[in-house]
């Protein structure tokens, strides 16, 4: 017994260790510069052309060839390292003059693109940054498996809460109240337009009138350089609205469901689900003007759209598992819903709603930006898979993921710790 | 000895009186303050038979809904266990989970799904609730139409019709008219037949003096007697007198 307790201690602290070895390592070993890659997207065929070390330094012009260039059209040019998705310059069709020239059957990229090149090869920041986010998951991951060991090797700690416990349990009252979220989110929905005059039709109305709004400013007052620029905030601001009115929610969830939580036992992270799903109902509709948006300004798709259902996910789990953690203190701390309305405000101005976080934000910073948002990171992943028909950040959104898993493993900890007590608050 | 249904021992529960505070006071105070302590249920055990009905009385503020809470497992005591022996407690209250935009029949199943039963259960037994609640064509409308007396009825009734084990009941059999009223006492009398267990918290001695086996007595948390009837009532009510 006592044993087991010191080799739990002696096994976090190991964790600790590591983490902070690992973060060292990652922040200070040296890296050299590395080769990059142009990548061309046109609307029939992509081309590559990697430049190696030596080239890069002392390049003072580039040409890409491939035939038919003059007549073909340019969606995006990216630039990239050998991580291909995580350290990326994009080049828009519209302000591609400045960085190149299109020949016959090639294009030749001037200085300010060989610039750019040698920036992309010099910085390691972006990588760093994610590996390091990386560590952090696998600490994260490893502290928990050392739980679940203190738990399987103690058996009288049948009441503790371990995380293989903490699980199970969240299994098992998940297919219980099952039918009770989902029925609870339909009368909730229906006791909202309940006594309305129009009724239902206001779940159809209200994201129409969002969207003729959008397009008349964005679109038309705004004029922008992004192609279907209405589309590319409309849909971005339907994501994110998603996300802050779960987590505004998740502050005041308790308190507005004091008739159940003072009444009945009932795991309070199902009040948090089910408003989440009341949310993705509307979500539905607002959906259904989105394509008939994309329709209608003739926006080309193709199957990499299909990256906008993980975005989605990985957003769905990092909203229920950032709300659960709020849901906690939310019962506690009076104030919490003013602080966390301001600071969601300033995440949707810093998450590129209204601009494109790679193209637009100065060099290190959207890099940063990128891979320490998550929000930009959904934003940017379903925009491109919708829009532009790119594919996604693959080891980004995977780490984001793993991230938010844990997170919802914390969530669910933190809730049934405490839950108990909440009635004693409100 | 029948079977037991419910265990109660050594149960206290403390208020840690940590009020909902401001970021500023947290930040300023060092987190929570840890002040006061409020013992609400002190060292309290008993145990209730299968098909029992005992009666809890006591002062205002002297912990009987807690107790009750507890034991519907709304909170866990912070020292001693209550153990239900794997029954399905209901702590009969007004309107869980109610929402006055939803129409009598939705509350009825939110409701009762609230309570642990099967979506298709509470179907199963809709008709039979909406007819002891006596609503009749009220039942299609919000409840937010409703009188407070509708609406207590609707809520006796969904907790009445819908069988757990172990009923908790906290003064609301004064619930409605007086055909109403006449009707739950039946009701209570059936249930008392039947093999449910229910704890009944109420100042009406006579309610008590009519359907308890048992009563218990707290008074500041503190047990202060269990046992027949009549005799704890007698000293209650002595205790009682101005």
């Amino acid at each position: 017994m006592m044993k087991n307790k010191n080799l739990i201690i002696i096994l976090k602290i190991l964790i600790i260790a590591g983490f902070i070895a690992g973060g060292m390592v990652i922040a200070l070993y040296p890296v050299g510069n590395q080769a990059v890659t142009i990548t061309v997207d046109t609307d029939a065929e992509t081309i590559s052309y990697t430049l190696p070390v030596d080239e890069i330094e002392k390049a003072k012009e580039v040409v890409v060839a491939f035939s038919g260039a003059k007549d073909a059209v340019i969606s995006e040019i990216r630039i990239y390292r050998s991580l291909k998705s995580v350290c990326v310059e994009k080049i828009l069709p519209s302000n591609i003059d400045g960085f190149a020239s299109v020949q016959k059957d090639s294009i030749v990229f001037n200085e300010n693109t060989c610039d750019m090149l040698r920036r992309v090869s010099a910085s390691f920041l972006a990588e760093r940054i994610i590996l390091m986010e990386t560590v952090l998951a696998l600490s994260m991951l490893l502290w928990i498996l050392t739980g679940a060991l203190n738990e399987k090797m103690n058996p009288e700690n049948r009441n503790n809460h371990g995380p293989v416990f903490e699980i199970r349990r969240f299994c098992q009252d998940m297919s219980k109240y099952k039918e009770y979220v989902f029925f609870a989110a339909k009368a909730d929905l229906r006791a909202e337009v309940a006594n309305s005059y129009l009724n239902r039709l206001w779940w159809l109305l209200e994201p129409f009138f969002n969207m003729l709004v959008y397009v008349l400013v964005f679109g038309r007052v705004m004029g922008h350089s992004v192609q279907n620029y209405a589309t590319f905030v409309y849909s971005a601001l339907l994501m994110f609205n998603y996300f802050s009115r779960t987590i505004n929610y998740s502050v005041k969830c308790v308190r507005n469901n004091r008739d159940i939580v003072t009444k009945v036992y009932i795991p309070k992270y199902i009040l948090l689900i089910s408003n989440m799903i009341l949310s993705f109902y509307k979500l539905i509709f607002s959906m259904i003007v989105l394509i008939a948006m994309m329709f209608i300004f003739r926006v080309q798709t193709g199957w990499n759209i299909l990256w906008v259902i993980p975005a989605y996910l990985v957003m769905f789990l990092l909203s229920f598992s950032i709300g659960m953690i709020f849901l906690h203190y939310g019962v506690y701390v009076d104030d919490l819903g003013y602080a966390v309305g301001i600071l969601l405000q300033m995440l949707m101005f810093l998450s590129g709603e209204f601009y494109d976080v790679i193209t637009s934000l100065p060099a290190p910073l959207n890099l940063m930006m990128m891979s320490m948002n998550p929000a930009a990171m959904f934003i940017d992943t379903m925009r491109n898979a919708l829009l532009y028909n790119v594919a996604a950040n693959l080891p980004l959104i995977g780490l984001w993921t793993l991230i938010s898993i844990l997170l919802c493993y914390i969530g669910v900890h933190i809730v049934y710790k405490n839950e108990n007590g909440y009635v004693k608050v409100v | 000895m029948k079977e037991i249904a419910l265990d109660v021992s050594h149960v206290s529960i403390d208020y840690k009186n940590l009020m909902h505070m401001s970021l500023h006071q947290s930040i300023l105070k060092n987190g929570v303050q840890k002040s006061e302590i409020i013992r609400a249920v002190d060292d309290v055990s008993f145990s209730v038979e299968k098909g029992q009905i005992l009666g809890i009385v006591g002062r205002n503020g002297s912990g009987k809904t807690t107790l009750l809470r507890s034991i519907a497992g709304i909170f866990q005591p912070d020292e001693g266990y209550i153990d239900t022996h794997g029954n399905r407690v209901s702590l009969m209250a007004i309107g869980i989970g109610f929402n006055g935009n939803n129409t009598g029949r939705e509350n009825i199943l939110k409701s009762g799904m609230l309570l642990g039963c099967k979506l298709d259960y509470v179907k199963e037994h809709m008709d039979e609730i909406i007819e002891f609640s006596e609503l009749g064509d009220f039942i299609d409308r919000p409840v937010r139409t409703y009188s407070s007396g509708m609406y207590s009825k609707l809520s006796f009734s969904v907790t009445a019709i819908l069988d757990t084990d172990i009923m908790l009941v906290d003064e609301v059999l004064s619930v409605g008219d007086e055909h109403f009223r006449q009707k739950s006492y039946k009701k209570m009398e059936e249930l008392m037949m039947s093999e449910r267990t229910v704890l009944i918290v109420s100042h009406a001695t006579e309610t008590l003096t009519h359907f308890c086996d048992k009563v218990l007595w707290i008074n500041d948390g503190k047990l202060v007697q269990t046992g027949d009837t009549a005799e704890v009532l007698e000293r209650y009510n002595e205790s009682m007198q101005l």
